[in-house]
């Protein structure tokens, strides 16, 4: 039982693991609720007050792609559309599956 | 999967004219591809989800509901999520507070939290982008140190 020693070990980070397992409890582990919520903060810390969204991301999407296939520095070229890809999960993972799918083309 | 492979052909069937020849002509069509199989993916993932059921966790409740501290009484807002919790309720909107839950703590999809909640993807990643601004210049207002709140530490 180590979490529950260290819950009572105290200090503020026991009293933040019990605070954050009262929350969201119901199966979710605190930890991983914990990481949510950090990755939530980094979200809001990275916001832009300008950002393209999911269709002009996608619009880029084949471009971007083609960068990182070659191996070129997207965050130069198309510095909104990574900026997008950071914060946008989804668009993330269409990314990742065209990667994979330019990559097995060329293998 | 045929449904899937038909769907995918229409799509870059009708989108043709948009093709403007910056990508070789396979990445764009693989690209409107993998948006259509991802799509398809996540509505049957998420198929038996209502966003009521998700945002009735107990996690979702507490960052939506309730009464927020007095923001008079700094005191009271001791921790990095009493905070947020404040900020949230003071600053967003419910459709906004909605659409972060679901979105960024629920991991719902966009597109499915966006069908859900009668919008689209695009849509619903700008409101979730103003509320993100509304959060960043009241973090800067109320002088937060995000550091502290990623450490999971307390706030000043």
């Amino acid at each position: 039982m180590a979490r529950k020693t260290s819950e009572n070990g105290k200090g503020r980070m026991g009293m933040w693991r019990s605070w954050m397992r009262s929350v969201f409890g119901r199966g979710r582990p605190a930890d991983a609720m914990q990481e949510k919520m950090k990755d939530v903060a980094g979200m809001i810390t990275a916001t832009l007050e300008e950002e393209i969204g999911c269709d002009e991301a996608f619009a880029l999407l084949d471009q971007y792609a083609e960068i990182v296939a070659r191996g070129d520095n997207p965050d130069v070229l198309l510095p909104l559309v990574k900026h997008h890809l950071d914060v946008c999960r989804d668009c993330r993972e269409e990314l990742e599956a065209l990667l994979r799918i330019l990559e097995a083309e060329k293998g | 999967m045929e449904d899937f492979v038909q769907e995918a052909l229409l799509k870059i069937m009708r989108n043709l004219e948009v093709f403007k020849g910056l990508s070789t002509f396979t990445t764009w069509a693989h690209k409107i591809a993998v948006r259509q199989a991802l799509t398809e993916l996540r509505r049957a993932r998420w198929k038996d989800v209502s966003l009521e059921s998700l945002l009735e966790e107990p996690a979702m409740r507490m960052m939506m509901g309730g009464a927020p501290p007095d923001p008079a009484n700094r005191a009271s807002m001791h921790s990095a999520m009493d905070w947020m919790k404040t900020a949230m309720a003071q600053e967003l909107s419910e459709k906004q507070r909605q659409a972060i839950a679901a979105v960024a703590l629920g991991d719902m999809p966009l597109e499915e939290a966006a069908w859900r909640m009668g919008t689209n993807r695009n849509a619903l990643y700008k409101l979730i982008h103003d509320a993100r601004v509304r959060l960043k210049r009241r973090m800067a207002r109320d002088g937060i140190d995000m550091r502290d709140m990623m450490a999971g530490t307390e706030s000043r």
